[in-house]
């Protein structure tokens, strides 16, 4: 009986290359939330400032939209500032990971 | 197990950038077609069964581990320990991992160390060689289902993960092999029919409102693949909210366990003579002959000392803060002045494929040359 061979039958790649870099985030980026797209533009003045904030990746739109990304900063009365018409706002924290690997190869 | 030499491929540089091997020449020379190691079928029959072994010991010491409460020797931070324990009783789905072997075609593999976290090598391993194979010895074969069994496993792992779940592929920004091995591993993963995306360590985010690590998007990120240490990720600012465990990663958190060098002293108090292991320690005491001295998290051949009669030889390096263990020295085959080691792969449950490494010393480093094999 013949041996069965212990390599791969065939190699094929479909995404060599597709990876683009892109710039830093910032420390804490901050984005309101609208009940409508009417909302957003209130605050915003430009249509393509908004867009819609589906809740996952490949959900549907919630209905809700989404203003642009802006630094994060308390407002007067030490809440979290956000847009007039807003209902509400994400705020995120970048940089929490990653402080180790200039001092040392990821991979082993 | 022979070294053989070979005369370069005129388009070698070119036939590796195609296969996503941009990296063929970090450092000088890495990938080396000049030369390749050619193996009996019975020498890799007893390659793979020693990988499987290797793979089932494992398993038993990590049980072992959790149920003894042994985490305290693995430097793994206090807050930590629960949420490794329970990774491990909730038997997280595992990818992958590479035994790096001491052997040279005489009596049995030897364990130096496993790579069971964020192993490296693999697109040189699995699709450069390959590819090497089909041009140079397409009537010979190779021990090197690698692409194969990473499908397969991306398909098994996907069948865990809630539908529709986006797997985020992530490393550091700053290593071009880095991200050559996550590009290669998204990309098995989407001919496996998941849907991926890729991000920087450094720019996941983390939502307070969400209670969630999030994309550049700012959409929650369930699940995600990283080749980013499991015990930088403890320690860092972000560290912490891993513990609310709204993130599914890949490998999982046991993974800890037998990616560090303590895992090597447990497996030979627990197995004490097997034919695949090392003697380890602790503490050199108990070795009365040559030894290698590992930091427990040092990676890449960093911070090793070897102490043999007549002399001693040290890497730098800045690991070594969270301790050591003490490895009885087993000769590395060597040809023609050279060292070679052995990374066999282990997909899932399966062995999957070996990877030559070479050096002009003992000591298997970030330097290292990778030369092909083939078998007959």
């Amino acid at each position: 009986m013949p041996r069965p061979r212990k390599s791969s039958l065939r190699v094929s790649l479909v995404l060599v290359g597709a990876v683009t870099l892109v710039g830093c985030g910032e420390e804490a980026e901050q984005r309101d939330l609208y009940a409508s797209l009417e909302d957003c533009q209130k605050d915003w003045g430009r249509p393509e400032a908004c867009e819609p904030a589906p809740r996952a990746a490949g959900t549907s739109h919630t209905g809700m939209w989404y203003g642009p990304h802006y630094a994060a900063g308390p407002a007067a009365d030490g809440t979290t500032a956000r847009g007039r018409h807003a209902v509400g706002s994400t705020r995120v924290t970048r940089g929490g990971f990653g402080s180790s690997s200039g001092l040392h190869s990821s991979g082993s | 197990m022979q070294r053989e030499p070979c005369t370069p491929r005129p388009d070698w540089q070119l036939r590796c950038e195609k296969a996503g091997f941009a990296y063929h020449s970090i450092g000088g020379t890495y990938w080396d077609e000049s030369a390749c190691y050619s193996f009996t079928a019975e020498e890799v029959d007893l390659l793979e069964s020693a990988t499987d072994e290797l793979h089932g010991l494992c398993l038993e010491a990590c049980d072992y581990i959790v149920q003894r409460g042994r985490l305290h020797d693995f430097a793994i931070p206090e807050a930590f320990w629960g949420y490794v324990a329970e990774s491990w009783r909730a038997e997280e789905p595992t990818l992958f991992g590479r035994f790096d072997l001491a052997w040279n075609g005489h009596g049995d593999p030897k364990l130096l160390e496993y790579n069971a976290d964020t192993p490296t090598a693999l697109v040189e391993a699995s699709v450069a060689q390959w590819f090497w194979l089909q041009d140079v010895f397409p009537a010979h074969d190779q021990f090197n289902s690698l692409h194969e069994r990473l499908i397969a496993r991306w398909g098994e792992l996907g069948e865990t993960l809630p539908e529709a779940t986006v797997v985020y592929f992530a490393c550091a920004r700053d290593s071009e092999e880095d991200l050559g091995n996550v590009q290669y591993l998204r990309d098995t993963a989407t001919q496996a029919g998941l849907v991926t995306q890729h991000i920087f360590v450094e720019d996941i985010g983390w939502s307070e409102e969400e209670g969630a690590f999030v994309d550049l998007g700012n959409l929650p990120i369930e699940a995600a693949f990283k080749l980013y240490p499991w015990e930088w990720l403890a320690r860092e600012s972000f560290g912490p909210h891993i513990l609310n465990r709204s993130c599914r990663w890949i490998e999982p958190a046991w993974k800890m366990l037998l990616s560090n060098k303590a895992i090597l002293a447990v497996l030979w108090e627990l197995f004490p003579g097997h034919a695949n292991l090392l003697p380890c320690y602790f503490d050199a005491g108990p070795l009365s002959g040559d030894y290698v001295r590992k930091p427990l998290l040092s990676r890449e051949g960093a911070n090793v000392s070897l102490r043999r009669r007549g002399g001693a030889m040290m890497t730098g390096g800045s690991y070594g803060a969270e301790g050591y263990v003490y490895q009885a020295l087993a000769p590395l085959a060597e040809f023609a002045e050279k060292y070679a080691v052995i990374g066999s792969w282990i997909v899932g449950d399966t062995p999957a494929g070996i990877g030559v490494r070479e050096d002009d010393t003992p000591i298997t480093s970030n330097t290292s040359r990778f030369l092909p094999h083939y078998f007959k």
